[in-house]
């Protein structure tokens, strides 16, 4: 492969260029790769972390809630109310969304009367309270939130002195 | 077979180019990982700054959780009067060793958020801070004033 004149051979140009485009590829594919994963973390830490903050906000109404277990209007499945001073307090999950329910719930026909509803997080697939009951009181509640995702999130709340702290 | 269309001359401008754009994008990757890295490697070997991160941590999940549930937060403290606390051994945002505690005090038109981080049990940095409401018809913005070690 001898030069015959100025300019150089289309061998050593398809080299360079064959030697750009897999160094410019490698570097593209290690990139985007990193990059998914990173955004898939970003997304699994953004979830874990809503359910954390919803959870925290549960357990603060928790602390206020009655450890009398007849002080409770609804004690179901992803369907939790009580009874507090102010009036009720509820938490249901309503199609995928954990709502923070505050008003006058009436216990017969099971539906909320001047209501203030706040969607604490979307993308909810379970959530769930385990009640330990003493007697008639409540001894302790574990809460349980897991997300479209799959991250679940757990809080134990215990009793004392016949208050959930 | 040579490419006419070039001379030598250009030839090698065109290697010299090509060589040079893929070290520009392996330098820019670089810099890039770094940038995503740098606070991972200060995090892991530095303890001061481990510190200055975790308080950072605690204080950002402090914000997102005004942010995200202001009302329900003003909502209980108006039942018992005492301000939103809550304390995770481990906190769910910090690697061990670290704790932390948050208070959440709600004014009348702010948020006086208090983050402690704690180390086996003692307090070992804090960090405070007023969050105030202003919100708009389109939206509801927090921001952040008076900060305080």
């Amino acid at each position: 492969m001898r030069r015959n004149g100025a300019g150089f051979l289309l061998f050593e140009f398809m080299l360079y260029l064959f030697l750009a485009i897999v160094i410019a590829s490698l570097t593209s594919y290690v990139a985007v790769t990193t990059y998914t994963q990173m955004l898939a973390c970003t997304t699994r830490c953004a979830v874990a972390v809503a359910a954390s903050c919803a959870l925290d906000v549960l357990v603060r109404d928790l602390r206020q809630a009655p450890a009398e277990r007849s002080s409770w209007k609804s004690i179901s499945d992803g369907d939790y109310v009580w009874h507090t001073p102010q009036g009720d307090l509820g938490w249901q999950l309503r199609t995928q969304s954990l709502v923070r329910t505050s008003g006058i719930f009436d216990s017969v026909s099971h539906e909320w009367q001047h209501a203030t509803h706040s969607v604490i997080m979307d993308n909810v697939v379970n959530f769930v309270c385990e009640c330990t009951y003493k007697n008639s009181l409540i001894e302790h509640v574990v809460c349980i939130l897991t997300a479209t995702n799959g991250t679940s999130v757990t809080r134990y709340v215990t009793l004392s002195r016949g208050i959930l702290v | 077979m040579t490419i006419r269309a070039f001379t030598s001359r250009s030839g090698s401008t065109l290697i010299v180019v090509l060589l040079i754009m893929s070290a520009l994008t392996i330098g820019m990757t670089n810099i890039w990982f770094s940038a995503v890295f740098a606070r991972a490697i200060v995090y892991k070997h530095a303890l001061s700054e481990q510190r200055y991160y975790a308080t950072q941590a605690l204080i950002a999940y402090g914000i997102t959780l005004i942010k995200t549930h202001a009302d329900s937060i003003r909502e209980q403290q108006a039942i018992d009067g005492r301000p939103f606390e809550i304390i995770h051994t481990p906190w769910p945002t910090l690697d061990a060793p670290y704790s932390g505690k948050l208070v959440i005090t709600a004014r009348a038109d702010e948020y006086v958020l208090h983050a402690h981080l704690l180390d086996a049990g003692t307090i070992v940095s804090q960090l405070r801070c007023t969050l105030i409401k202003k919100e708009s018809d389109t939206m509801i913005r927090y921001l952040i004033r008076d900060w305080s070690v």
